[in-house]
């Protein structure tokens, strides 16, 4: 007979390894519950962007910028060849802008027609799905503290690591130059209170 | 020894020239390599004359690769070389004639606003009417073996991304003449709504006058009108518009044909698996195909489940699009195939290019179903608001549509659709029926899908709506009211 006690360890080490390997489906809610994403999925339907972006473009991650009125958000839209490891030639890139609070900001304009690498990260589907999530998560953490840029407590500096570590996993590797364009200003005000950023450029 | 000495000479000297160059000749590989007999690289063809080559030289890899000996394989070459650089020298003369006459900044000083509007429409269309002949013959030849699946997408097809280098000034123009048109709308508006309402009022003759006959004033009362519905002005706009705006007749929707036999899902020929495309996504993604419809045909044995629509029917009008961003235009193309017309994608691909439909990277989700207006059906775009429940209502409205017409364009993820996380995009996928319970609850939907080739794939409800719900639940719905 078991020992009681083996039994309930065996059963909690059961349930967490379940929980631990939660498939793409549940990642994908995760996400799709996740206001910041919903936010970007609604500025690709908004009129402008929706006359200027074509559907076959992804969009990339946000990050956060600054304005006259307050906080908002900047993100790429670039066409992405599905061959892996092949790079997109001479393609119009396009920026997205939009407020986690309401559609009033949300807009598109075209930034560049650049050459873009857009080699994926090589994630498993279930694994693509857990980095976006839990980058948006942290983007939702990190936001606000460089909005209102306030001295950082050792927590809020946690974060910032955090975020650094999240948006390298769930980033396209090839578009770092592009990131760091699209604000500046925040990757080095990461890099000054987390000790490292994404590289200048 | 002497002579053994001389011998050896003779073989050192065979055995260095040999490393020099390769024996005998080269082999063309796809799309433009040269290797020699051991395989190595032998060297590279420049990407200008393999893009002529390609596009010009019927059968041309295999021309290389006959019969010919080195000497004769490079004179081959030399002389390819000589046609692409005389080509792109002429391409590039033609380019920049060109953008000299599309450049906002050559518009005379001291016109009104109404005025530069039409001038930038004119350069507009200009441009979108204009890239074919500008690329003859360097990107645009005429070869006798071209084929759907062809390098180019036939002779005619549009450009392809590696092309950009090349097509990128005439892109970039194209956006400024745009931005321009965008800045000079509001201003516009205002000086021509005024003379549109005393035109519309005096006469719908002159309003009729308007179906394909560009005169200098229907320009520019049309787009005092397009301006007005807040349409993006274009000259064609103007015989949609009359289409759709004068002509009033009651919507005749046609009723979806019933299925010619009846559906048995588990019962798969081999003809079955391969019109239907079954493995196309892997061996993995076969098989699930494979069980879910031996799930389905047992649910159709007990009466459980029902089929809307006839999407075994409609498989046969699937389109493979490759690598191109065309997913808009071979839904269209699919659905205008299943109700009987004889239209091409070669041929829509070149109107939906001369229209400013497609600019080569893909199509943007409001004028996804333009080509199905142009063509006879009534069409609508909707995009899902961002409320809560606002999911559910637009599976209804896919449902409706089912029902009435049996088939829909949806969009969907592609990372989601496909379950493979290099994948990425908006994807437009023709779906062409349904399954339902006895209750008349959707278990699940058929899609034609032109990105992986895959025909009549049923998917279950749940996973549709995680890859619809990505885009917003864009859904295009729409009548056949074409009189064929």
């Amino acid at each position: 007979m078991i020992n009681r006690n083996i039994k309930a360890a065996l059963f909690c080490g059961c349930v967490a390894f379940f929980s631990a390997c939660k498939g793409s489906g549940y990642w994908m809610e995760q996400l799709d519950a996740n206001p910041l994403h919903q936010s970007v999925i609604r500025i690709r339907a908004s009129p402008i962007c929706a006359r200027l972006v074509p559907m076959e473009f992804t969009e990339s991650l946000p990050i956060p910028a600054h304005g006259r009125d307050g906080g908002f958000f900047k993100l790429l839209f670039y066409r992405s060849i599905a061959p892996k490891n092949s790079s997109s030639a001479l393609t119009p890139i396009f920026e997205g802008i939009f407020a986690a609070n309401g559609p009033e900001k949300d807009g598109c304009i075209i930034l560049s027609m650049g050459m873009i690498n857009t080699a994926s990260t090589d994630l498993s589907l279930s694994a693509y799905y857990q980095a976006k999530t839990q980058f948006y998560a942290s983007l939702e953490r990190v936001a606000p503290l460089y909005f209102n840029r306030t001295t950082l407590t050792p927590q809020d500096v946690k974060t910032l690591a955090e975020f650094v570590d999240l948006f390298e996993k769930a980033a396209e590797p090839g578009l770092m130059p592009n990131y760091y364009q699209l604000n500046p200003d925040f990757w080095e005000w990461v890099r000054a209170n987390a000790g490292r950023s994404i590289p200048a450029s | 020894m002497r002579r053994i000495n001389y011998f050896i000479v003779l073989l050192l000297i065979s055995v260095s020239t040999a490393s020099a160059e390769p024996f005998g000749k080269v082999k063309w590989t796809e799309p433009c390599t040269l290797s020699d007999i051991s395989g190595a690289s032998y060297k590279q063809i420049e990407a200008i004359d393999c893009d002529y080559i390609r596009v010009n030289i019927d059968g041309a890899v295999k021309q290389f690769n006959s019969e010919m000996t080195l000497d004769q394989q490079k004179e081959l070459l030399n002389k390819w070389h000589g046609e692409a650089q005389a080509a792109y020298k002429d391409f590039v003369a033609k380019r920049e004639a060109f953008l000299k006459e599309v450049d906002p900044k050559n518009i005379p000083e001291g016109l009104n606003h109404a005025q530069r509007l039409k001038s930038l429409m004119e350069m507009q269309n200009k441009i979108n009417h204009s890239l074919i002949e500008i690329a003859k013959p360097f990107l645009y030849g005429e070869k006798k073996d071209a084929t759907e699946n062809d390098y180019i997408l036939g002779f005619n097809g549009p450009f392809r991304n590696q092309w950009g280098p090349y097509m990128d000034p005439i892109s970039q123009r194209a956006w400024e003449v745009n931005n321009a048109l965008n800045a000079e709308s509001p201003a516009a508006r205002a000086e021509i709504t005024a003379k549109v309402s005393s035109v519309m009022k005096t006469s719908q003759g002159a309003v009729t006058n308007w179906n394909g006959i560009d005169t200098k004033e229907n320009m520019n009362v049309g787009a005092g009108v397009a301006l007005s519905a807040n349409i993006q002005p274009r000259a064609n706009q103007f015989v949609s518009l009359s289409r759709h705006r004068l002509v009033s007749s009651p919507t005749t929707a046609k009723l979806p044909p019933p299925p010619a036999k009846p559906f048995s899902p588990a019962a798969l020929s081999e003809a079955d698996l391969s019109s239907r495309n079954y493995f196309s996504r892997g061996y993995a993604a076969g098989i699930s195909r494979i069980a879910n419809d031996a799930e389905l045909g047992f649910l159709h044995e007990y009466g459980k489940a029902r089929t809307i629509g006839d999407p075994i029917g409609k498989a046969s009008v699937n389109f493979s699009q490759g690598d191109a961003p065309i997913c808009g235009i071979a839904a269209q193309y699919e659905v205008m195939k299943s109700h009987g017309l004889p239209v091409t994608m070669k041929g829509l691909i070149i109107e939906a290019t001369q229209k400013g439909y497609y600019k080569g990277d893909g199509t943007d989700d409001s004028r996804m179903g333009n080509l199905l207006k142009d063509h006879g059906f009534s069409e609508n775009v909707q995009v899902a608001a961002s409320v809560p429940g606002a999911g559910k209502a637009m599976a209804v409205k896919l449902n409706q549509a089912l029902n009435k017409n049996g088939d829909a364009i949806v969009a969907v993820s592609t990372t989601r659709f496909w379950g493979d996380s290099s994948f990425s995009g908006d994807h437009a996928i023709y779906v062409t029926g349904a399954e339902v319970d006895k209750s008349g609850k959707v278990l699940g939907y058929y899609v034609n899908d032109s990105g992986t080739g895959e025909a009549a794939r049923f998917v279950w409800a749940k996973d549709f709506d995680l890859a619809w719900k990505d885009t917003n639940y864009t859904l295009l719905t729409f009548n056949d009211q074409s009189k064929h």
